[in-house]
C-alpha cells in the first residue's frame, strides 16, 4: 500500500485529495485554483501569497460569465449599478469571502487583472468592494465573472440596507465627537473658576465664560433632545418609562439650574456637568450596540438558492433569475449546483444530497419522473427537470409561512437594566422630594431648592446605562474574538433563561463532510486495496471518495474499465479478479445492517464491508455529558436512525434523541416545549433548523469557514469551537453579576454626591469631578472584570483559526 | 493675567477647526473603514512589477 504525504495546495491550502495539478513547479488541488495562480502571476500580483499566510480560497463550482448573463438585463443591473456615465460606471459589491490582508490586496489590483477596471476600493469591515470601472468595455456580467475566477465571487442580494446602516453610524460618531468636544471644552473653560476664582478680577472675563459655556452646551443640548428627551416624552405618552426618562430629567434640571445659577450671578453653572452627562452616555449606547458588521443574521431561504439558472427554452439556453421560472420550464442544473424549485427529474443521472435541508446524511437517487425538491444539492453530473412549483411555493418555503416566522425575536421588550433604573430614578426623585420639604420646614428655602436640583443632577444613572453598555459590548467583543458572534446585546440575557438545549445532528455535533470508515470482514491484502482503490478512484459519489481517501488515496493508475451503476455499485475486472463493490442489493446480500456500509466482493465472494459512520466533532462526547447534567438536552435529527447506540451510549435516558424528523416537526417540537415555559437553545446548521431556529428562545449557527449561509439565527458560531459551547454559556453567564457589581459601585459613588446634594452643598465643581470620575473609573473596572472572566472561562480555547 | 483670555480664545478657535476637520471627515466617510487604510499604508508600489507571461492561454 503506498503512503502518500499530504501535499497542500499552493493556492488554497487545502490538502491534496483525488486530483493533483501542477503547474510551473507549484502543486495545485484543482485546474481552478490553478487558474487563479496563474491568472495572478501573468498580472504580476504574486504578492497576494506573501502578504498573509491564509491567502487564496478554494474555487467552488461552475465559472463561466454566461453564469451571470442576467445581470446585464436593467432590471436587474439598476439594482447594483450606483452611477453610470459614458465614461465610467460605478458598483457596490458584497464580497464576505475576504478574511486577510491579502483579499484586501489583490481586490484593490484589480485595475492590474483588467484594464478596463479604472479602480476599487475595498471596506473590509464591510466586506464589501466600491469599483469604478468602463462598462462599454467590460459588461457589469464580466466583471462579476472575474472576481468568481478569482475565488471572490460576490454576494449578490437584492437589499440595499448597507446605505442606512452607513448614514446612520456616522451620525453617532459626530454626535459622539461633538459632544465630546463640549464636554472638554466646557470643563476647560471652567476651571478658573474652580481653582482661581478670586484671582480673576475682569467683570468681562466673568461673563465671558459663561456665555462661552452657555454657547458649547447647545449643541449638547441639541444631541440630548434627539436622542434621550424624544424618546422618553414619546415613551411617557404611551406609558412606557424607560432609562431615558431619569437621563432627560437630569439634563433638563442641571440646564434650568445653571441658567439660574448664571443669571444671578451665583457661579458658573453646572453646564460641565450636563454635557459629561450626554457624552458618557453616547459611548454607553454606541458600546452596547457594536456588532460585527458583515454579519448577517437575518437570511432567509432565498440567501441559501442561486440567483440565477439554466433556462433551456427551445433548444436555446440562458441564465435566468429563479423567480421568472414558471411551470413547465426546462431547467438544466450542474454538478454540485443546487436545485432552485421543486421540479421533475426529466434528463440525466440525479444524485441529490439534502444534508442541509432535511438533514439526511445519504444521498439519494432519483429516478426519472421522479420528485425533486428545492435545496438539494445534485452532486453528480448535469441533470434537466421540469419546473414543478415556482420558487415561493416550493415544499421548502411552505415552513416560512408558519406562523412562528411572523414574530420577529428582536422586539425589545423591557430589559431589566432599564426596571432598575426605574427604580433608581423612583428612589431619586422620593429622596430628592424628602430634602425638599426637610429643608423647607427648616425655613431655609434657598437650601431646599439647592438640595432638589441638585439630587437630581448629580444621582445620575448614566452610571448605569455605562455599566450594562459597557458590559455588554465587552462581552460581544470578547466572545466574537473567539468567532462566537452575538445578533445583539439583548441575545446574552436571554441565555441566562434556558433550561432545555437541543442539538441537530448532521453537520451540528457531526462533521459535514468529513466520514469515519471501518471496515468489518476478511482481512485484504495490499493487491486487494490497491484493486479496490483503483476501482473507486474512478467513481465521483462521495461514499466512493471517502473510502478511498480512507484507504490512503491516490494511486496514479490509468483509467481502467469498469462499470457504474450510479447509486448502486462499480464492478470490474482488474487483473483477471472481478471486483464489485456497492450496495447491499447490488452484491446480492440479503441481510442488512442498519448503518450505511458498503460492500465488496472479490470473484462473487463477499469479502467485507467499509461501514461510513458520522465523524462526531471532536470534543462533543465531553460536551453533551455536560450539558445534560446541567440542562434538559434533546438531539433532534431528520436523518436515519443509525447512530441511536451510539449517542445513546453519552446520553442518559431521561434525556430524548429523535430521529426522521422534518423541519417541521423540529419546529413543532421547539413551539411546544417554548409553550410549556421551557427556554430552548437550538444548536443547528442547515435549512431544516430554520423552523426551529426561530420558535426557540435563543438559536445557534453553526457555521464552516468558507460556507456564508447561515439560517436566520441569533448567534453564528464557528463550528469547530462548538465544543466549548458550555465554556461560553458560563462566561456569558457572569454578564448579570458584572452589571450588579458594577451598579452597587455607582450607587456608592451616588451616595457620596448625595451627602453633599442632599445638605445643600453640592457646588459645580464637586459635581464637576464625580461625574467624569465615577464613569471612567466605572469602565476600568468593567474591563478587568470581563478581562477576568474571560481568561477563567475562555482561555482554555485555542486561538487558532 | 489677560493674556490667558487670548489664549483661551485662539485655542478654542484652533479646536473649532479641528472639531470641522472632523466634521467634514466623517461625513466624506473616511471614518467608514478603519481597518483598510491602516494596512494599505504599508504596501509598496515602488517595487518594480514583475510579470511572467504564461506561454498557453488558459
Amino acid at each position: 500500500m503506498k503512503t502518500i504525504t499530504t501535499e497542500i495546495c499552493h493556492h488554497c491550502h487545502s490538502p491534496i485529495r483525488m486530483e493533483k495539478v501542477i503547474y510551473t513547479d507549484h502543486t495545485f488541488c484543482c485546474h481552478g485554483c490553478k487558474n487563479v495562480f496563474q491568472l495572478l502571476s501573468d498580472n504580476g500580483l504574486c504578492d497576494y501569497y506573501l502578504l498573509d499566510e491564509n491567502a487564496g480560497l478554494q474555487i467552488d463550482g461552475r465559472i463561466d460569465s454566461t453564469k451571470f448573463a442576467y445581470l446585464d438585463q436593467p432590471k436587474y443591473r439598476s439594482k447594483f449599478i450606483r452611477f453610470s456615465d459614458e465614461k465610467s460606471s460605478h458598483v457596490l459589491l458584497s464580497v464576505p469571502q475576504m478574511h486577510c490582508r491579502s483579499c484586501l490586496w489583490l481586490l484593490e489590483k484589480l485595475y492590474r487583472l483588467d484594464a478596463h477596471i479604472l479602480s476599487s476600493q475595498v471596506y473590509f469591515e464591510k466586506k464589501e468592494v466600491y469599483i469604478i470601472f468602463d462598462e462599454s468595455q467590460l459588461s457589469f456580467s464580466s466583471l462579476v465573472a472575474l472576481l468568481s475566477k478569482i475565488g471572490y465571487e460576490p454576494s449578490l442580494n437584492f437589499d440595499i440596507e448597507s446605505t442606512e446602516k452607513i448614514s446612520a453610524q456616522r451620525n453617532t460618531i459626530l454626535k459622539i465627537g461633538i459632544s465630546g468636544f463640549c464636554f472638554a471644552n466646557i470643563m476647560m473653560l471652567s476651571l478658573p473658576e474652580y481653582f482661581a476664582s478670586e484671582l480673576i478680577r475682569e467683570v468681562w472675563f466673568r461673563r465671558a465664560i459663561p456665555i462661552l459655556n452657555l454657547t458649547l452646551s447647545l449643541p449638547i443640548l441639541y444631541v440630548a433632545y434627539t436622542d434621550f428627551i424624544r424618546s422618553a416624552w414619546l415613551g411617557l405618552k404611551k406609558r412606557i418609562l424607560n432609562i431615558d426618562l431619569p437621563v432627560s430629567l437630569a439634563v433638563i434640571v442641571t440646564f434650568l439650574r445653571s441658567i439660574y445659577e448664571i443669571k444671578f450671578g451665583l457661579s458658573n453653572g453646572y453646564l460641565d456637568s450636563m454635557s459629561g452627562i450626554v457624552f458618557f452616555m453616547l459611548i454607553g449606547r454606541w458600546l452596547q450596540h457594536r456588532t460585527e458588521n458583515y454579519l448577517s443574521f437575518s437570511r432567509d431561504f432565498m440567501s441559501y438558492f442561486p440567483i440565477a439558472v439554466e433556462r433551456i427554452v427551445e433548444g436555446k439556453s440562458n441564465q435566468v433569475p429563479i423567480q421568472e421560472l414558471e411551470v413547465q420550464d426546462k431547467i438544466r442544473i450542474y454538478h454540485n449546483e443546487i436545485i432552485p424549485v421543486d421540479s421533475i427529474l426529466s434528463k440525466g443521472e440525479a444524485m441529490i444530497d439534502y444534508s442541509f435541508v432535511n438533514g439526511e446524511n445519504t444521498p439519494v437517487l432519483v429516478e426519472k419522473g421522479s420528485h425533486i425538491y428545492a435545496g438539494g444539492r445534485q452532486l453528480h453530473g448535469i441533470v434537466e427537470l421540469i419546473v414543478m412549483h415556482p420558487y415561493n411555493q416550493s415544499h421548502l418555503t411552505s415552513l416560512w409561512n408558519h406562523h412562528a416566522f411572523k414574530k420577529d425575536k428582536l422586539e425589545l421588550k423591557e430589559q431589566w437594566t432599564d426596571k432598575l433604573g426605574m427604580y433608581f430614578t423612583y428612589a431619586v426623585l422620593i429622596l430628592s422630594g424628602f430634602s425638599g420639604i426637610y429643608w423647607y420646614l427648616l425655613g431655609e428655602t434657598a437650601l431646599m431648592w439647592n438640595a432638589i436640583s441638585t439630587t437630581l443632577i448629580v444621582a445620575c444613572p448614566c452610571a448605569l446605562l455605562l455599566a450594562s453598555g459597557f458590559t455588554y459590548g465587552q462581552m460581544l467583543r470578547i466572545l466574537g474574538k473567539n468567532n462566537f458572534y452575538v445578533r445583539h446585546y439583548t441575545v446574552l440575557d436571554r441565555i441566562r433563561q434556558i433550561k432545555h438545549v437541543i442539538f441537530d445532528k448532521t453537520g451540528t455535533i457531526t462533521h459535514a463532510h468529513q466520514q469515519k470508515i471501518h471496515y468489518e470482514g476478511d482481512t485484504l491484502h495490499a493487491n486487494d486495496l490497491n484493486d479496490i482503490v483503483s476501482l473507486l478512484s474512478q467513481s465521483k459519489h462521495p461514499h466512493a471518495m471517502s473510502i478511498s481517501q480512507y484507504l490512503g488515496g491516490r494511486i496514479s493508475i490509468e483509467s481502467i474499465p469498469f462499470k457504474e451503476t450510479i447509486g448502486k455499485g462499480m464492478e470490474a475486472w482488474i487483473e483477471n479478479r472481478y471486483i464489485k463493490i456497492g450496495s447491499d442489493e447490488f452484491c446480492g446480500i440479503s441481510e442488512a445492517a442498519n448503518q450505511t456500509h458498503v460492500n465488496v466482493c472479490i470473484d462473487n465472494k463477499w469479502r467485507g464491508r467499509f461501514v461510513i459512520k458520522n465523524a462526531y466533532r471532536s470534543g462533543i462526547s465531553r460536551l453533551l455529558k455536560i450539558i445534560q447534567n446541567r440542562f434538559r438536552m434533546t438531539i433532534l435529527s431528520g436523518d436515519i436512525d443509525g447512530e441511536y447506540a451510539t449517542l445513546r451510549k453519552i446520553i442518559r435516558n431521561d434525556h430524548k434523541i429523535l430521529f426522521h424528523q422534518s423541519p417541521m416537526q423540529k419546529l413543532e417540537y421547539v413551539l411546544n416545549k417554548e409553550n410549556q415555559g421551557e427556554h430552548i437553545l437550538m444548536v443547528g446548521d442547515g435549512l431544516n433548523d430554520a423552523g426551529a431556529f426561530q420558535a426557540s428562545t435563543v438559536a445557534v449557527a453553526l457555521t464552516e469557514k468558507n460556507n456564508f449561509f447561515n439560517p436566520a439565527s441569533d448567534i453564528i458560531l464557528d463550528s469547530e469551537k462548538l465544543a466549548y459551547l458550555d465554556k461560553f454559556i458560563d462566561f456569558i453567564r457572569t454578564t448579570k453579576p458584572i452589571i450588579y457589581c458594577m451598579f452597587v459601585y455607582s450607587i456608592l459613588y451616588n451616595v457620596i454626591g448625595l451627602s453633599f446634594a442632599l445638605r445643600g452643598a453640592l457646588t459645580p465643581v464637586v459635581a464637576a469631578i464625580l461625574m467624569p470620575i465615577s464613569s471612567i473609573s466605572l469602565i476600568l473596572f468593567i474591563h478587568l472584570a470581563t478581562r477576568f472572566s474571560e481568561k477563567k472561562y475562555l482561555s482554555f480555547i485555542s486561538k487558532t483559526l | 493675567m489677560e493674556v490667558i483670555v487670548v489664549l483661551l480664545f485662539l485655542s478654542l478657535l484652533i479646536s473649532g477647526g479641528f472639531l470641522l476637520s472632523f466634521i467634514y471627515q466623517t461625513k466624506s466617510g473616511q471614518f467608514d473603514d478603519t481597518y483598510s487604510p491602516a494596512e494599505k499604508i504599508l504596501w509598496d508600489d515602488s517595487k518594480p512589477v514583475q510579470i511572467h507571461k504564461s506561454k498557453t492561454n488558459n
